[in-house]
């Protein structure tokens, strides 16, 4: 019964992916649907993702699982088997969506897109694979750093010295996760309009080029482009980005001519009260500020000199943002409307004032660790329909009873032997 | 029966720059009606921003704005002018949206008198949506950051470097382009839920809060076990040797992840020098124990080596193993011009590659249009959405308050 309490109320999903990409199912369960992870009889290869709670290494204490499956109700099935098919073609009947990265698994269940149709022709299908289902590289094996690589935005991150470097957590499988909810809902739309599902198909690479920042607009253009690390590049030169302040890293860009004057503007005048503001930028015209159009290609001697103007810019900054901490830069930053930010680390984004105040941080209760972990919250606000955290993620096989049960009138001596048989 | 997903779903779309058109890219690509309002009076400074086809600028000429406004209406409405508010609630009434999206620094719109709840006294049911970097409300509400910021603030800056250095941060804006799914993914559940129940609402999506989802895991290991991530170069938990070698040519890389023993034993196979047979690197514990002495041979052994044709060799071995493709490598990777680029034509840019979509719908794939000149609908809204005549079309051109092309 619908009672309009939550967003998704009515729609039941059957997660069979892997990894990152149960985000995916993780966003239509914070949305209200039912969210149904099946995995294993011996439990996802999920759970053996770290971090792990206290460093416990066990399917249990997986906080990558948690984080990417809580909401979600958990039952054990191996499709594989005979009864096991059997069980899933019942489930699919009275799925509305379907999440898998598993076309193997699927294959072998002889679930191709004509037999699932003819199984549910309301269900949408949404499948997701590391390069598609067209295209020389489908079959290729991958994982984050291979998706970054194609991607191009492996090439542009790290320093000009060094080899290209991915980001250190691994983001590719969540972006492709997003991407996967996205589609779900596409096709739900259309499905609730026409009553005709249908299959939709995500590639992680396709998902993670539409991330790049859109560096094939630089391949339109023929423009080579160089990792630059702490640095920006336009044009010929290039300008400090990353500038180091008392207790860490400040991003800071200084933008040019009439965009950047009234922020620039601002830190001078910081500067100024603190008797750190050269002469030299006291009096300069920020909007006629512009380096990079002083730059003459048959001329050597204008990057000499339009260098020489950046630098003068860039020095007593960084001598001056050595002297305030983070924190400081950052409220004087909300105060006045500069363009600087703090690089926050993991500790200084679960303790910002800001993110606590919104009440972003939501804590789920896991008595069977007798412990209360603070997961991140609402990833929207909804001003009918808040998301709320209802249940902790599930243990292995936790709901088999319930939905096996409850849902399709199964006995407990019957779902004993299902499992001594390896069905669930 | 209709093949397009949106067809009847109308949009109104005050989004600007970059991560709100995207979020509304997905309903204009896959059919629905979206009326982009662009203040001619502060013009989308997408449309100013480099890179511009053959380098030349001009507002129509944006490569980054016209790849996330595909598909939509543009109606150029000075904003700064005193009777355009006006306008657009006349718009709203005769046309009635759906929906209504915006990603203005909070206050703008309530400034024009087209907050959530004076559009809703119009359009009781209206969804209405709007996308910031830190949200509605809440201390930094009204601070706005560039992309650079919104990187910086999220983490992510941090956690991209070696763990002997400084960090390098990750390349533009990621938080920009990872919110559009979140976005379009709440704004649709919504939708969905006004179907059924005949309630609008509103939705403050806030970037920063979007982006840490992403990195879920870092925050539960801190809010379980106090640790905080580092950088950590191309250090992977589960894989060994795991990283980036240099390949035949300048700037020219290649990457391996090797992710079982496995694999180890198909790569060593490929290599066949004597070497890879050692028996220290037979596990993943002794891979792990000897890793810098494996990384140094493996960069000499990947180093003289033709990029594509060692992808090509190992990947036929069934080892994770890729070319690092730059932003020029992109635009001719034979697998994403088939699956995923495609030639959009435009009248003053000729054809130009664009990106593709984010999935495919199977049954109902999108049908991508180029985007608008500034302005190109005017016409259109105006007399056919908002019913004024033309003469008074007219007087609106005249009065500098609509912007004609």
């Amino acid at each position: 019964m619908d009672d309009g309490a939550s967003l998704l109320q009515p729609y039941r999903v059957l997660d069979l992916t892997e990894g990152g990409l149960n985000f995916a199912g993780k966003l239509l369960a914070d949305l209200g649907a039912d969210v149904i992870r099946v995995e294993p009889p011996s439990g996802s290869a999920t759970r053996c993702r770290g971090p792990f709670y206290h460093d416990q290494v066990h399917p249990e204490r997986s906080l990558f699982w948690f984080a990417f499956n809580v909401n979600k109700r958990g039952i054990t099935l191996d499709p594989g088997t005979a009864d096991g098919a059997a069980i899933f073609r019942g489930l699919l009947q009275s799925a509305d969506i379907l999440l898998e990265s598993c076309p193997q698994t699927m294959m072998k269940c002889g679930l191709d897109t004509q037999s699932l149709r003819e199984l549910n022709p309301c269900l949408v299908h949404v499948s997701v694979t590391p390069f598609g289902r067209n295209g020389p590289y489908e079959g290729y094996r991958s994982n984050d750093l291979i998706t970054w690589a194609l991607s191009g935005y492996l090439y542009v991150c790290g320093e000009p010295r060094r080899p290209p470097v991915r980001i250190s957590v691994p983001v590719s499988e969540q972006i492709a996760g997003g991407c996967a909810a996205a589609a779900a809902m596409h096709a739900l739309w259309y499905r609730n309009r026409t009553g005709l599902g249908q299959r939709a198909e995500v590639s992680q690479l396709s998902a993670a080029v539409w991330a790049n920042s859109m560096l094939h607009g630089y391949g339109v253009t023929n423009t080579p482009m160089q990792r630059q690390g702490a640095y920006r590049t336009q044009g010929r030169l290039k300008f400090q980005e990353l500038f180091r302040c008392r207790d860490g890293y400040v991003t800071c860009f200084l933008m040019q001519g009439h965009w950047g004057a009234p922020f620039n503007q601002q830190l001078v005048a910081w500067m100024q009260e603190n008797d750190m503001a050269t002469a030299e930028l006291i009096d300069l015209d920020w909007s006629r500020w512009l380096p990079t159009t002083m730059v003459r290609d048959d001329d050597p001697a204008s990057i000499t000199s339009a260098e020489r103007q950046a630098l003068m810019v860039e020095e007593p900054v960084a001598a001056f943002l050595l002297t305030k901490t983070k924190s400081e830069i950052f409220q004087r930053a909300l105060a006045h409307s500069l363009q600087i930010g703090p690089v926050m680390d993991v500790k200084d984004i679960s303790e910002w004032p800001h993110l606590k105040e919104r009440g972003f941080w939501q804590p789920v209760d896991h008595p069977e660790l007798s412990s209360r972990l603070l997961y991140p919250g609402p990833f929207a606000r909804f001003s009918e329909t808040p998301v709320t955290y209802r249940r902790r993620p599930p243990m292995i096989g936790e709901h088999n009873r319930e939905l096996y049960g409850e849902s399709l009138g199964y006995t407990d001596e019957h779902l004993r032997a299902l499992r001594e048989a390896g069905a669930i | 029966m209709t093949d397009r997903v949106f067809e009847g779903l109308k949009v109104l779309d005050f989004c600007w720059v970059i991560v709100g058109p995207m979020t509304t890219r997905f309903l204009a690509d896959h059919g629905a009606t979206v009326v982009r309002v662009e203040s001619t009076g502060k013009l989308d400074y997408l449309r100013a921003s480099a890179p511009f086809k053959d380098n030349q600028p001009g507002i129509n000429r944006s490569l980054f704005y016209n790849e996330v406004n595909t598909s939509k209406l543009s109606l150029g409405l000075n904003m700064k002018h005193p009777a355009a508010a006006s306008v657009v609630r006349r718009l709203i009434e005769r046309w009635q949206p759906d929906l209504l999206t915006e990603s203005f620094g909070v206050g703008v719109m309530e400034s024009w008198g087209l907050d959530y709840e004076s559009v809703r006294r119009i359009r009781p049911d209206i969804v209405y949506f709007s996308s910031t970097q830190f949200g509605q409300t809440g201390p930094f509400a009204r601070y706005s950051g560039f992309g650079n910021v919104g990187a910086a603030i999220s983490g992510l800056t941090n956690v991209t470097g070696w763990p002997d250095g400084a960090p390098v941060g990750a390349y533009g804006a990621l938080p920009d382009m990872t919110n559009p799914p979140l976005g379009i993914t709440a704004i649709l559940a919504a939708l969905d839920y006004r179907e059924r129940t005949g309630k609008g609402q509103r939705i403050d999506l806030a970037q920063a809060e979007g982006f840490l989802h992403y990195f879920a895991p870092a925050f539960l290991d801190y809010s379980a076990n106090g640790r905080v991530v580092r950088r950590r170069g191309n250090f992977d938990d589960a894989a060994c040797p795991h990283g980036v070698f240099p390949a035949a040519g300048t700037e020219r890389w290649f990457a391996i992840a090797i992710q079982s023993d496995e694999e180890w034993l198909a790569l060593a196979a490929a290599i066949g020098e004597e070497w890879a047979g050692d028996a220290r690197f037979a596990t993943f514990a002794g891979r792990r124990a000897n890793e810098e002495e494996l990384e140094r041979r493996l960069g000499e052994w990947t180093q003289g080596q033709d990029a594509w044709a060692l992808m090509d060799s190992l990947q036929a071995a069934r080892v994770a193993a890729a070319v690092v493709n730059s932003p020029l490598d992109l635009v001719r990777d034979p697998h994403l011009l088939e699956s995923f680029f495609v030639e959009v034509e435009h009248p003053e840019l000729g054809a130009v590659l664009q990106e593709g979509q984010h999935f495919n719908l199977c049954e109902t794939p999108a049908q991508m249009r180029r985007a608008p000149l500034l302005g190109e609908h005017n016409l259109f809204v105006l007399r056919e959405l908002a019913g004024y005549t033309e003469e008074e079309i007219a007087d609106q051109i005249a009065a500098g308050l609509v912007e004609s092309p």
